[in-house]
């Protein structure tokens, strides 16, 4: 089952340096672990690319490595296993979308310093400006975006 | 940022320490888990996590750090982190894990905060 929220296949391009415009978008990802790295290194190009500073970058690849293990670690790879990552810059800054086919179901965020899960969705929300996530029949669908300029969670200077 | 490894040293009959270099993902958790319970189960009561050379440690690493904390401190031991990274410990920081495993800027000043608590 293919969820429609899932990008049309792509090949995997290498990504290259600036210009964003050059840079590739839309991923089909292997559902594995190894993948990872991988996902961090295109969301890394573009936001460079963009010009966010390396604490915004940092804190970007950051938010994002959490949803794409998310998709990895609960979601159901679809048919073909892979999860797609899609990249979006645009004018107001950067969106990313990561999809699977799973029936993922975010256990509750659970903020305390002992508990050993439940942090990823509350990174995500504390590191970007929005998280929207889409659990539907078909899959489940996180998308994050991230303002070219704002106050970072983590304190100091940020953006592009 | 170099890829992931880990090595492990016995400094002494409860003392040990795990050193991760790289990135500290859910592809390397599994790998961090593994040597912290090794440690544990061969008799250290007291662990150094030494990121020092880690430039990344994602959610799935912090629970395995929680988890081995936890372990430790049913048995009266502890577990603390080395950092340098002020990306890493800002992540520290915004899950309030600082408050609960003490970060240290070097494995010998890691070691004398045993010494002090002990």
């Amino acid at each position: 089952m293919r969820s429609p929220h899932s990008p049309e296949p792509l090949e995997a391009g290498t990504a290259v340096a600036a210009p964003v415009g050059a840079l590739p978008r839309e991923f089909r990802l292997p559902a594995v672990p190894a993948q990872l790295v991988i996902a961090r290194g295109h969301v890394e190009r573009a936001a460079l690319a963009m010009g966010f500073d390396e604490r915004a970058t940092y804190e970007i690849v950051f938010a994002v490595n959490e949803a794409v293990t998310n998709a990895v670690q609960h979601g159901s790879a679809d048919h073909a296993g892979t999860i797609g990552l899609f990249i979006e810059p645009g004018d107001d800054g950067l969106t990313v979308v990561v999809s699977d086919s799973g029936s993922f179901v975010p256990s509750p965020a659970d903020c305390a310093p002992t508990s050993e899960q439940g942090r990823g969705l509350v990174l995500m929300s504390q590191l970007m400006d929005q998280v929207d996530l889409f659990p539907c029949a078909e899959g489940t669908v996180v998308r994050l975006h991230r303002d070219r300029n704002g106050a970072s969670a983590i304190g100091g200077d940020r953006g592009a | 940022m170099s890829a992931f490894s880990i090595t492990t040293e016995i400094i002494d009959d409860e003392v040990a320490a795990v050193a991760v270099t790289g990135y500290v993902d859910f592809d390397a958790a599994p790998a961090l888990k593994d040597s912290l319970v090794h440690c544990i189960e061969a008799g250290s009561r007291r662990l150094v996590v030494d990121l020092g050379q880690a430039g990344f440690i994602d959610s799935t690493a912090i629970g395995v750090l929680v988890g081995a904390l936890k372990r430790l401190e049913e048995s009266g031991g502890a577990l603390v982190v080395v950092c340098t990274n002020e990306h890493v410990a800002s992540i520290f920081e915004l899950v309030g894990l600082d408050e609960v495993i003490s970060l240290h800027p070097s494995r010998d000043d890691a070691i004398a905060a045993f010494a002090r608590a002990a």
